[in-house]
């Protein structure tokens, strides 16, 4: 009670006395209470910096003004934050940003979304008194999937800060300095060209619409469309996403706010790679006849599977079945379910599920936040699971947490490492640790280490080589191979041990994993092969029947992401017509 | 009650805002029980007399724009800018990223179906600025509803406002740039 | 409490080099501001400069003169500030790139009047949201020029002109920026310097029709800012012009003139402004008539200026142009006593009457004793003597009071009438004497004994004059027009034996009798301010179609500049009775400025001193009225011509 006590203040705030915490600003104080203070610079997540101006409030009775975000809020500070004063300093801020570079609304595809306009609505700004500047500015359009518009920016260094503070990747900053800054990518290549990793965290800041996304531009305004929340199931870390929907199409992918605030991270693979749009959906069950695979109906797709699978199990003949780790728990369930009731068949495996089961509690994002020593143990740690990569970055940068590497990861953690320890002999990293000396220190002067372990990565005893941990850790964050690795183990199925081209009959449940294309070389001995997939590859090619399946945005269901928490997969379009759930399609065959 | 007489003008602009202004459609009628369009694009009469609201569209891009707007400002007592021409200078600025020259060029020498091309030069033709200007840098301008266009419902607000003897400052739904 | 702004640069920096003025001095760098001559008792303490507008810096002072534009000066002190400008804020990164871009805009004659209040609005912007002081304080020097210099801002905007002679697009060369008239200066220069005489005068004539006149007596405003002058000398232009007149003196000039109008103009008074005036309405097709008060023609060129620097006939001769121009010149014809503006607009059917009454009026000394019998007004008694009157001066001690061409002429004209003894008696320093260096001089060297530091108190006498009692003065604070005001010191009081004491501190115009309002509508009109006629922007009084031109609504000054006054109203008489506008820095009826083509080659020219003055012996001058100053060679003024540096071809190179 004493200790909220020193730990709030109060404030007059417009007349009215509110609470604030200690250590807030007063724009925090404001936001705490439901008082709208302009901004455009400020960011939840990011450092305040105070160079638009836009938020200045009045202190004192208006003996002084400030910027609400930079001032640290004290006790009986009494703050205005509207007045004529304050108006016509923001709609002269205004004024000055649109006439200095081409803001030119009517066609830009940020309008009607854009905080610059925003605010000039809410200030009546039906006109700029300064006379327009007309710079000749750029566009860079290099990169696959962010357009850069130099005439929009208004400097408010959002990108600038999101590419250091919460990616920590420092690609975007701004050259030259007064009217001549320009925000500018690396040493001034083209976006493409510079050390982008193509995260999409500046593209999610920007206030207008200097930064935007090629695909989802002029396909709807926030207000024409709906978000469903869902889940990104490119890997294990199972980040929260917004999917924003217009027309039964899914525009884009956004990181969803964190629940304790600041910013939601994605990678290239969850906000990009996870709409795409370039592959061959498959739309209707398919069934091979005469040498080719021709439409057909769900009643004589299913039929011809149930008689076939039948057929070869009264033969004697084994009956396999592959699905890949990335389905939803329901989905693997199902198909477990199957192959042990149905089919009668123990052969069922999910490529991806999790093996290894370290001797330490599960690590979340958020323990490693807290750590004091991190080690990343694995072949290219984080590459595929590029927030862990960032999170470990701004960590080690912004906390000075120890960071050793045993195996490889990207080079800018590589520079950042205590220690570096090379493992040459294939899966026994263990013995490189602990022939490292600076490893070895690091080691035992950690209290709270987390390891982050890649899915090839053997089961490890890690508690032995943290002596001096404090209860309750070290903590393990095991990086899965697929977004349900562990959902996938805990379904019941096995990561491998079934050879499909040994078997007589498979099915094999690719869903929309991209990446199950290869998992059979050749039909080997199969007489008859089922697969179960969104997209055309090699794999259906092979196949007698094909049924269609539902991409991850038209799913409901839920995983296990690789911190052990359940997250959830919802529909936020209707897969196409004759694209059935593949949990039904299950339950419909075990049903004949 | 005697009905106010404004005039109206385009510059370089679309024709859009005052097809917006006709996007009035049945309300035109009581509009015009108050008020007496004299000269405008609609009515095509060419010179304003004296009157109490001028609106202009447009942009300023040649000399022929400075010509009007000025006669326009002389003539009439408030003058009101529709549209983002005319408000902020509009689309039209965009040729003033590009030196003068080149715009020209490529406007009547490089378009790839103009066969011996050549900029017009008869004296008589209005000469282009070196910059595309918002009418408020030439003259003052009193009151402005920016829109591309504004919305005819925008439209009739502003002139409600200026029949009831204020100045229209656009706010909330009748504020847009777009 | 600390020294002064102006013990520090007078007293220790030495002053303004080149004898130039003083204009303002900038202190606290480019972020500072600077503080005009009106406040150089300032003393150097924080407060003190803060509420001066300035600001106390370590970048010293600048101390800067009267060639400085001081626009230009803020536009310079701004580029330097936008460029350190870190770009992080909007209203230091946009409002200063703004304001740098109107400033430019006003040097280069392309400001607006709005543009004040964008000048203010966009520095209070800045003042108040910049994030740091760079941003708060880059407005400064805009600020405080503009507060101290307004007139110079208004002069770029309004009339398309600079008057330091700075700014390249408003400047054709610094001599033509300064001569009031606008003569083009490099051209004639340049026709002299072929043997054009006649091609060069009549360039002259372009804007001054007075070039006999001016080559006598002009203060050569030119020369002051001659380029020449930084390496040598600068070039003799009046010299040079006087020789150029006098060559053509015997081709008498007949003005051209357009058809006429048949539409009258009348001009009261008859000195430059009002002739000028005269010459161009003639010229442009108006039938002129000129009244003039005395029973001579030409105002002070004919009774204020002695004979001895502005002989008669020179005078006439340049007169007569005028007269062959159409112009009817009516002497003896006095406002108030021989008719009235009424007269002219109601009866005699003038469509406009320019009042060009000049600056007549002695003040008075304002001493005890100052109206016994033996005081006169300098002007007076210098008409006198012009007028074939005059006063006896055989044997007298006289004592001339003031410092301007007026108390040196008052005194140098005593001499020649006989008197024994000449003082001028002068409250400052001889540097402070408003009169030509030159005239104060040969008045020395005529014998003439001058007082400085001395004031007079009271003239003693027995109703008549017996002596003058005057008082030593000290130089104490600044006054406002910078220079240090001169204090009496007590108990310094003396006696001086005098028989005759001339007041020449100043001529004001003589407004009595001046009725502008319709009659019956009572009063003079409301349009006079205290001692000169007032007018509005277009140098009309609050009469339509009356105007006023010249010393009577400057106060008294230069005849180069009634000249000026002279063509500046005739081109605003003439839009009056067309209907039309003139737009501010608009040529109007006046050809364009040339630049003649470079027909010798400059380094020829580079070692070649200034011509030395020729002058009558001195045993001849003081006992007679005859020209002193003698024409240059024709070997002489062509070389002098010739070692103009052409500046005017700058303006050609920059196209």
């Amino acid at each position: 009670m004493r200790e909220q006590a020193m730990s709030e203040i109060t404030l007059t705030i417009d007349g009215k006395q509110v609470k604030g915490k200690r250590g807030d600003t007063i724009l925090q104080v404001c936001e705490r209470n439901d008082i709208a203070v302009p901004t455009l610079c400020h960011y939840n997540g990011l450092r305040d910096i105070g160079t638009c101006r836009m938020c200045v409030v009045e202190l004192q009775g208006g003996a002084r003004t400030t910027t609400a975000c930079t001032t640290p809020a004290e006790e009986g500070m009494v703050v205005d934050t509207q007045s004529p004063r304050l108006s016509a300093m923001r709609r002269a801020t205004l004024e000055l940003l649109f006439s200095e570079r081409n803001h030119y609304c009517m066609f830009c595809e940020a309008s009607g979304d854009c905080e610059l306009q925003q605010l000039a609505y809410q200030h009546g700004m039906d006109h700029v008194r300064y006379p327009a500047l007309y710079p000749s500015l750029p566009l860079d359009s290099s990169h696959p999937y962010l357009v850069v518009d130099h005439n929009r920016c208004i400097l408010c260094r959002r990108c600038v800060r999101a590419c250091g503070e919460v990616v920590a990747n420092h690609n975007l900053g701004v050259r030259e300095r007064g009217i001549e800054t320009m925000l500018a990518a690396d040493g001034g290549e083209p976006l493409e060209e510079s050390r982008c990793v193509s995260c999409g965290t500046c593209l999610q800041v920007c206030p207008t619409g200097a930064i935007f996304d090629r695909r989802s531009i002029y396909r709807g305004r926030k207000a024409d469309c709906t978000v469903v929340s869902s889940t990104c199931v490119e890997c294990s870390l199972g980040c929260q996403v917004e999917l924003t929907v217009r027309s039964g199409q899914v525009l884009r992918v956004d990181a969803a706010p964190p629940a304790e605030g600041g910013i939601g991270l994605l990678c290239q693979k969850g906000r990009f790679g996870s709409l795409n749009g370039d592959r061959e959906r498959i739309t209707t069950p398919l069934v091979r006849q005469a040498g080719a695979l021709r439409s057909a109906s769900w009643d004589e797709a299913l039929g011809r599977i149930h008689s076939r699978l039948a057929a070869v199990g009264a033969a004697g003949g084994a009956v396999a079945g592959m699905a890949s780790a990335r389905a939803t728990t329901e989905t693997l369930r199902a198909l477990r379910g199957y192959f042990e009731r149905a089919l009668d068949s123990p052969h069922v495996f999910a490529a991806g599920a999790e093996i290894a089961s370290d001797d330490a509690p599960t690590a979340t994002l958020a323990d490693v936040e807290n750590a004091d020593l991190i080690v990343l143990i694995g072949n290219e740690v984080g590459a595929a699971h590029q927030v862990v990569e960032f999170t470990v970055g701004r960590v080690v940068e912004q906390q000075g947490v120890a960071l050793v590497v045993v195996g490889s990861a990207d080079k800018r953690l590589l520079k950042r490492a205590r220690a570096q320890v090379a493992v040459s002999d294939a899966g026994r990293p263990l013995a490189a640790l602990k022939a490292d000396a600076n490893a070895l220190q690091a080691l035992a002067a950690a209290r709270r280490p987390v390891f982050i372990l890649g899915p090839e990565v053997p089961a490890m005893e890690l508690g032995p080589l943290v002596s001096g941990a404090e209860e309750g850790w070290p903590r393990a964050l095991r990086l899965g191979a697929k977004a349900n690795s562990r959902g996938a183990a805990a379904a019941g199925l096995r990561a491998n041990g079934v050879d499909l081209m040994a078997a007589r009959a498979a099915f094999v449940l690719a869903g929309d994993d991209g990446e199950l294309d290869g998992a059979l070389p050749a039909r080997g001995a199969l007489e008859f092969l089922v697969v179960q997939a969104s997209y055309h590859s090699s794999l259906t090619a092979m196949a007698d029947v094909v049924l269609p399946a539902p991409l991850w945005t038209e799913k409901q269901g839920t995983l296990t992401n690789a911190e052990g928490r359940t997250v959830a997969l919802r529909a936020a379009v209707p897969p196409p017509e004759s694209v059935r759930d593949e949990v039904e399609v299950l339950a419909a065959l075990a049903g004949r | 009650m005697p009905k106010v007489k404004i005039a109206t003008e385009w510059l370089a602009g679309c024709a859009g805002c005052h097809m917006s202004l006709l996007d009035l459609d049945e309300e035109l009628v009581k509009v015009l029980e108050a008020v007496e369009i004299t000269s405008s694009p609609i009515t095509d009469l060419k010179h304003p007399p004296e009157v109490t609201v001028g609106i202009i569209e447009g942009a300023v891009a040649n000399t022929a724009n400075v010509a009007v707007l000025k006669e326009m400002r002389e003539k009439c007592q408030i003058l009101l800018a529709l549209g983002d021409c005319a408000c902020f200078g509009g689309i039209v600025t965009m040729r003033n990223l590009v030196p003068k020259e080149e715009a020209l060029r490529t406007g009547y020498v490089d378009t790839p179906s103009t066969v011996d091309g050549a900029v017009p030069s008869d004296p008589e033709l209005a000469q282009l600025l070196d910059r595309v200007q918002a009418p408020n840098e030439v003259v003052k301008v009193d009151a402005y509803l920016p829109g591309c266009p504004p919305s005819a419902a925008a439209i009739g607000w502003a002139i409600q406002e200026l029949l009831a003897g204020r100045i229209p400052a656009p706010v909330g739904e009748h504020l847009r740039y777009d | 409490m600390g020294i002064s702004l102006g013990d520090i640069i007078y007293d220790i920096g030495g002053g303004i080099p080149r004898g130039r003025k003083f204009k303002a001095v900038q202190t606290g760098g480019p972020l500072g501001g600077c503080i005009p001559v009106t406040m150089l008792n300032t003393p150097i303490d924080y407060d003190s400069l803060t509420a001066a507008g300035a600001t106390m810096g370590s970048g010293g002072m600048i101390v800067v003169d009267e060639d400085t534009c001081m626009v230009e000066l803020a536009k310079f002190f701004l580029t330097f500030a936008t460029d350190e400008s870190c770009g992080q804020c909007t209203p230091c990164r946009v409002g200063g790139k703004q304001l740098l871009n109107v400033l430019t805009r006003i040097t280069e004659g392309k400001g607006t009047e709005e543009d004040l209040a964008l000048i203010e609005d966009l520095s209070n912007v800045m003042a108040e949201g910049s994030l740091c002081a760079l941003g708060k304080l880059t407005p400064s020097p805009v600020r405080s020029t503009l507060m101290h210099f307004r007139d110079e801002y208004l002069a770029h905007i309004r009339e398309k002109r600079c008057p330091a002679g700075r700014c390249q697009a408003l400047t054709h060369s610094r001599c033509v920026n300064a001569c009031p008239a606008g003569v083009d200066v490099p051209s004639y220069l340049a026709l002299v310097g072929e043997g054009k005489y006649a091609e060069a005068l009549s360039i002259h004539r372009e804007r001054n029709p007075f070039a006999a006149i001016c080559g006598r007596v002009c203060p050569a405003f030119c020369e002051q800012k001659c380029r020449r002058g930084e390496l040598d000398a600068p070039v003799a232009v009046r010299q040079v012009k006087r020789f150029m007149a006098d060559q053509e003196f015997k081709n008498p000039w007949t003005p051209t003139r357009l058809p006429s109008k048949g539409k009258k103009v009348a001009v009261v008074g008859s000195g430059p402004a009002g002739l000028t005036a005269a010459l161009r309405l003639a010229q442009w097709g108006y039938d002129v008539t000129v009244h003039e008060a005395l029973p001579v023609a030409g105002g002070m060129m004919a009774v204020g200026i002695p004979d001895y620097r502005l002989p008669k006939d020179v005078l006439q001769a340049e007169i007569d142009h005028i007269k062959r121009a159409g112009v009817e010149i009516k002497l003896n014809s006095r406002l108030g006593r021989d008719f009235t503006v009424d007269d002219l607009m109601d009866r005699q059917g003038y469509a406009a009457v320019i009042l060009a009454l000049g600056a007549h009026k002695d003040r008075r000394l304002g001493t005890p004793g100052d109206d016994k019998e033996g005081v006169l007004p300098a002007t007076t008694f210098l008409r006198e003597v012009a007028l074939g009157n005059r006063p006896a001066m055989q044997g007298k001690k006289v004592a001339v009071i003031g410092g301007g061409d007026t108390a040196i002429d008052a005194a140098r004209t005593a001499r020649r009438l006989g008197a024994a003894e000449v003082h001028i008696v002068y409250r400052r320093l001889r540097e402070d004497m408003p009169a030509l260096k030159e005239e104060v001089d040969a008045a020395e060297a005529e014998g003439i004994q001058i007082h400085l530091l001395a004031a007079p108190t009271e003239v003693l006498g027995n109703g008549k004059v017996e002596a003058l009692r005057c008082q030593r003065m000290v130089l104490g604070e600044f006054d406002e027009g910078g220079r240090r005001k001169p204090v009496p010191a007590a108990g310094t009081e003396f006696d001086m034996d005098v028989d005759v004491v001339i007041a020449a501190i100043g001529q004001v115009p003589d407004l009595d009798g001046v009725a502008l309002s319709p009659a019956g509508s009572g009063g003079a009109g409301g349009a006079t301010t205290s001692r000169t006629l007032a007018v509005d922007g277009s140098m009309m009084t609050s009469r339509p179609g009356v105007f006023g031109a010249g010393d009577v609504v400057t106060g008294a000054a230069t005849v180069v500049e009634a000249v000026g006054q002279g063509n500046r109203v005739a081109v605003l008489v003439d839009a009056y009775l067309e209907g039309k506008r003139v737009a501010p820095g608009d040529n109007g009826r006046w050809p364009d400025y040339r630049v003649l083509d470079l027909t010798y080659s400059l380094e020829e020219y580079a070692g070649v001193a200034r011509a030395k003055p020729v002058e009558l012996a001195a045993e001849a001058r003081s006992g007679s009225f005859v020209e002193i100053e003698q024409v240059l060679s024709e070997t002489d003024a062509r070389t002098e011509a010739r070692r103009c540096l052409r500046c005017d071809l700058e303006r050609r190179n920059a196209e």
